[in-house]
């Protein structure tokens, strides 16, 4: 043991010593490791967080949430009905259901002694058993009671904070849904979960007396071991479809795991903004590059510098060391400089965190003794272990005798490998470089998509109550909108054009058939205005206009009737392939009250939501609609659109007695949509620059190298007459051959890559060759100057001096 | 203690085979002082090679100490030669990165002796050596004839039963020569087994017994009278 221990020494001292005989070759390889590692750490750090989500919670391994997709709609919504549970239960009493209720919708509540309202988002209703589903830490008061008896309010700890400005809130009364109610719990939620529930009380009678097809709730389900899910989901599929469709195949049954909602969902009505595999799959991709080609610097500059370790490896085996022992030496070298790497890292993402954690937008914390510890130990062995392996066996495998008989010649197997991992650096370099363009080029093209509505000088008030507006006898709060300087047009949605669509309806047409039917056409409630307002592109007809009371919604006995507009995709499915043919049609709507809609106006393609989809046929209706919200659209003068924002917003807060009227930026809205893309974006920017900043290091050592081995051969060339600049060409060629290849490997590979990511967008880019071509240029110049630098160097020295060194 | 017999050493390349040892007969006894001479590239390097056991013959029987040792595996080579022979280079191969001390003390840490014992043999042979002072110095810190008396005391500090040097004097000039091969020859007659591969005249002088190489083969062997007068002087 104590011999071992003292080999150890004997080892470590050789070691250190050799090390630091070369300090650049140390600082290359220490700092290009460190930097190759501190990213990958940040990556990885962030990965672990995104995969963390909700699996805290009980069981969450066998927990679901009910979600269905309409195949009319042909989307996928995380909302089912509350009348779900009883159906769950009469069908296996194992499995366990728990409910919120409140989906999307705000509430608005009053506080004791204030006249103004104030709008609370993800408030929810529950069912009294949630904490058996999720972790939800108590604390202050008893949250049962809250969930089990009326009247009564728990509160997340932040929204206490918002309201009343600190958490000691229990006992307190404010204003809901007309009648008082108690605050008696104070709770917090774990942050990495994709559930929202700024407020909770109990679930209503009034939800929990809602038919089948209402999907007002998140039903979340343990379903018990050995059930056969397939079987179980087509089950309800059918009776679900049979009981609320009258057995139209309208929606079919699905189940999300808990655990997969934050990566794997990103539908309408989610609680918050969530994460994306891609996201989390590019960052593993880019961890493993990250670490490859500084692990690739690594192996090179070990195995080049190998011959300087030579003489040591020939006499150790002399004097009897086995090639394990050796290689154990070598190993345990690569592992100390893996280590000092490792600590070095670990200091350059204490320091960039903070700045990290912004970028991706996660709360991200380092516990060294947790699950980030774990992370960068292992990250750091790895990386050692499989840098090391190479260069331990090249080095110990050298043959006594011919090194220390001065016939040694390094062997040829290194030098192809060398310039292989060095091919490789170069296809990654190249391949990353085109994927950071291609990816920002789409991005930019998805932002400057023509989405059939203007965005410029646009503003939303968001989610007023409908009594204000679609259901308001005289529409006075626009009038007075409409009066404040600088407000040229205004108008109202039920939706926003940033969100998606989530209402439909069948449309039968004059002297239809069952068999020319339309399927169930996503529609949009408007006010008066709505095409200028909007900036809309009007292709026939006219606006919707209070010059025609009749184009306002009108409910009559049996029957309704409002003014229509259709997109001209529409229209082209209803058998109008000019436009103008569509106005005057008479389309009946199939609801609880029959509507009659008269088509006015057709409107070119509206692309509600982000570009990823095909815009779909969507039929505007003025003056109705089932929402309990609406926002307000307003054109204003793009000079006066500050002062008038401000007069807007001192308006409404009047007139609503409202708190906290939002307003937004209809283009900063759109801008929000690609917010996760353009986050990829910038990640994916900076760590390739950063791979590529490595791939320079590790081809500026390797260059240093061969300059110095061939510093004979360029002092016989300068002899013999050759110029400066083509010695460094001489040096410098030999790189740029290798990437040559580099990028003959890279551009197909890319190609393809990119090819694959971008069928995923509805437009897209096309690939220019010319900026395959630039990649490579840029790749060959920052080559070549990285190598030209050195050679110059070389070429400059006195060939005297270097041809006396031998 | 050493018997060679027919052994051969063929170099393979694609294109070529070389031979550079060719039908090598030889034997060594104890307590000899054998000096190998010949032109360069006549193979008295690869045959200092073999018979450190650095090398393995194509061909032929190898006789250490009554075992034939020619098929042997690496690992058995390495385990004879740590505690068996001890090497003498004509360019020292100190590790440039240990001290005096440390270089002379590896051999006895690859043999896995005590840390005590160690230091207790590494003091002493330094001493011998009359190198005590420089213990804690590096090879670079020294001149020529020190860093050779550092690499022979290296190879001393096992007890080996042979010595093997390959031009030992040929870095050093000829005052550090005179002091190597004084020193060689006090070994050899305080009982070590001595084998030199040596261009010089002059050096071979100390042996007391002389082979001659050319083209891979021995062409002829002489006991030097000289050197045996002063052994007995």
């Amino acid at each position: 043991m104590r011999n071992a221990l003292s080999m150890l020494g004997n080892y470590l001292t050789t070691g250190v010593r050799a090390v630091l005989r070369h300090k650049t070759h140390l600082a290359l390889n220490l700092g290009g490791l460190a930097i190759g590692l501190a990213a990958a750490l940040l990556i990885l750090l962030y990965v672990q967080h995104e995969q963390g989500f909700d699996r805290m919670h009980p069981d969450a391994g066998s927990t679901f949430r009910l979600e269905q997709t309409f195949i009319p709609l042909e989307q996928r919504f995380p909302v089912t009905s509350p009348a779900m549970k009883a159906l769950l239960q009469d069908f296996d009493a194992r499995i366990e259901v728990t409910r919120l209720a409140g989906v999307g919708e705000e509430v608005l509540i009053q506080l004791e002694g204030s006249p103004l309202q104030i709008a609370m988002t993800h408030a929810f209703q529950a069912d009294a058993n949630l904490t058996d589903f999720f972790q939800l830490e108590v604390l202050s008061g008893d949250l049962q009671a809250a969930l089990s008896q009326p009247n009564r309010l728990a509160l997340a700890e932040h929204e206490a904070i918002r309201l009343f400005g600190h958490s000691e809130v229990l006992g307190k009364q404010l204003q809901l849904d007309g009648s008082n109610h108690q605050i008696t719990a104070v709770y917090r939620l774990p942050a990495q979960s994709h559930l929202q529930l700024n407020s909770l009380r109990r679930l209503s009678d009034e939800v929990n007396a809602q038919p089948l097809p209402m999907n007002t709730v998140y039903n979340y389900v343990k379903l018990p071991d050995g059930l056969d899910l397939d079987a179980f989901l087509a089950h309800f599929t059918e009776l679900v479809n049979a009981q609320a469709y009258q057995g139209q195949a309208m929606m079919a049954l699905e189940l999300q795991p808990l655990t997969a909602i934050h990566l794997h969902s990103d539908l309408s009505f989610e609680m918050k903004v969530n994460g994306s595999a891609s996201t989390v799959g590019i960052g593993l991709l880019l961890a493993a590059l990250l670490l490859l080609v500084a692990g690739i610097n690594f192996i090179n500059m070990s195995t080049a510098r190998a011959g300087q370790r030579a003489k040591e490896v020939g006499v150790r085996k002399t004097l009897g060391a086995s090639r394990w022992q050796l290689f154990a030496q070598f190993m345990l070298e690569s592992l100390l400089i893996a280590a000092a790497a490792g600590l070095l890292a670990l200091v350059l993402v204490e320091l960039l965190l903070p700045w990290f954690s912004a970028l991706v937008n996660r709360p991200l914390a380092l516990s060294y003794l947790g699950a980030f510890g774990g992370l960068a130990f292992t990250t750091v062995l790895t990386t050692g272990l499989l840098a090391g392996v190479y260069p331990a066996l090249f080095i110990s495998a050298f043959d006594a005798k011919k090194v220390l008989s001065g016939d040694f010649q390094r062997g040829s197997t290194a030098i192809w490998l060398r310039k292989g991992l060095l091919v490789l650096q170069g296809a990654i370099a190249i391949g990353l470089l085109v994927a950071t363009a291609v990816l920002q080029q789409q991005l930019q093209l998805l932002q400057q998509q023509d989405t059939g509505y203007q965005r410029d000088a646009r503003l939303l008030v968001h989610s007023i109550a409908n009594e204000h507006l679609f259901w308001a006898e005289q529409q006075s709060l626009l009038s007075s909108l409409q009066r404040i300087e600088g407000v040229q047009s205004t108008s109202l949605l039920d939706m926003q054009l940033t969100d998606t669509i989530s209402q439909a309806m069948s449309i039968q047409l004059p002297g239809q058939t069952a068999d020319t039917s339309l399927p169930p056409i996503p529609q949009l409630g408007t006010g008066f205005n709505i095409v200028q307002t909007a900036g809309f592109t009007l292709l026939a007809g006219r606006d919707f206009s209070s010059d025609y009371q009749s184009d306002w919604y009108q409910q009559h006995d049996d029957q309704a009737t409002a003014a229509g507009i259709i997109t001209e995709t529409l229209a082209r499915r209803a058998g109008f392939n000019n436009p103008a043919d569509a106005i005057g049609q008479q389309w009946l709507l199939q609801n609880h009250l029959a509507l009659t809609v008269t088509v006015v106006g057709v409107i070119a393609d509206v692309q509600v939501g982000a570009a990823t989809r095909q815009p779909e046929p969507l039929l505007l209706i003025c003056g109705r609609s089932p929402m309990h919200i609406g926002h307000i659209l307003l054109q204003l003068d793009p000079l006066q659109a500050m002062q008038s924002r401000l007069q807007i917003e001192q308006l409404l807060t009047e007139r609503l007695q409202r708190q906290d009227i939002r307003l937004s930026w209809l283009d900063d809205d759109y801008t929000a949509l690609y917010q996760n893309q353009q986050r990829q974006g910038t990640v994916i920017a900076i760590f390739a620059a950063l791979a590529i900043a490595l791939t320079c290091v590790g081809l500026f050592g390797l260059a240093a190298f061969s300059a110095e081995q061939r510093s004979r051969e360029v002092a016989m060339r300068k002899v013999l007459g050759a110029g400066p600049f083509n010695l460094v060409n001489l040096l410098a060629n030999e790189y740029l051959k290798l990437m040559a290849i580099s990028a003959m490997l890279a551009i197909p590979a890319t190609y393809l890559a990119l090819d694959a990511w971008l069928a995923g967008f509805s437009v897209r880019v096309t690939q220019s060759p010319w900026l395959y071509l630039l990649a490579a240029a840029i790749t060959f110049a920052i080559c070549w100057c990285t190598v030209a630098t050195l050679a110059w160097q070389v070429a400059s020295r006195k060939p005297a001096m270097v041809l006396r060194q031998y | 203690m050493i018997q060679l017999q027919k052994i051969q050493r063929v170099f393979r390349t694609a294109e070529l085979e070389t031979t550079a040892l060719n039908t090598i007969n030889l034997t060594i006894e104890a307590g000899e002082f054998v000096a190998i001479m010949g032109p360069s590239g006549c193979g008295k390097s690869t045959l200092l090679s073999i018979l450190g056991m650095l090398d393995s013959p194509s061909d032929g029987v190898y006789n250490f100490k009554g075992q034939d040792i020619a098929r042997f595996r690496e690992k058995q080579l390495a385990e004879l030669r740590k505690n068996q022979l001890g090497f003498v280079f004509q360019s020292f191969n100190l590790i440039d990165e240990l001290t005096v001390f440390q270089n002379v003390e590896l051999p006895l840490q690859y043999q896995g002796i005590a840390a005590g014992e160690r230091k207790q043999r590494v003091e002493a042979i330094l001493k011998r050596m009359q190198l005590d002072h420089r213990a804690d110095h590096l090879p670079l810190q020294l001149s020529g004839g020190q860093q050779q008396r550092v690499a022979v005391a290296r190879a001393l500090v096992i007890n080996p039963a042979l010595i093997l040097a390959d031009e030992p004097t040929g870095n050093l000039d000829s005052k550090n020569s005179e002091e190597v091969m004084q020193m060689l020859r006090q070994l050899n007659q305080e009982g070590t087994t001595i084998v030199m591969v040596t261009h010089s005249e002059h050096e071979a002088r100390y042996a007391s017994r002389m082979v001659q190489m050319l083209d891979g083969q021995i062409v002829s062997e002489r006991a030097l009278a000289p050197a045996a007068e002063v052994k007995y002087a």
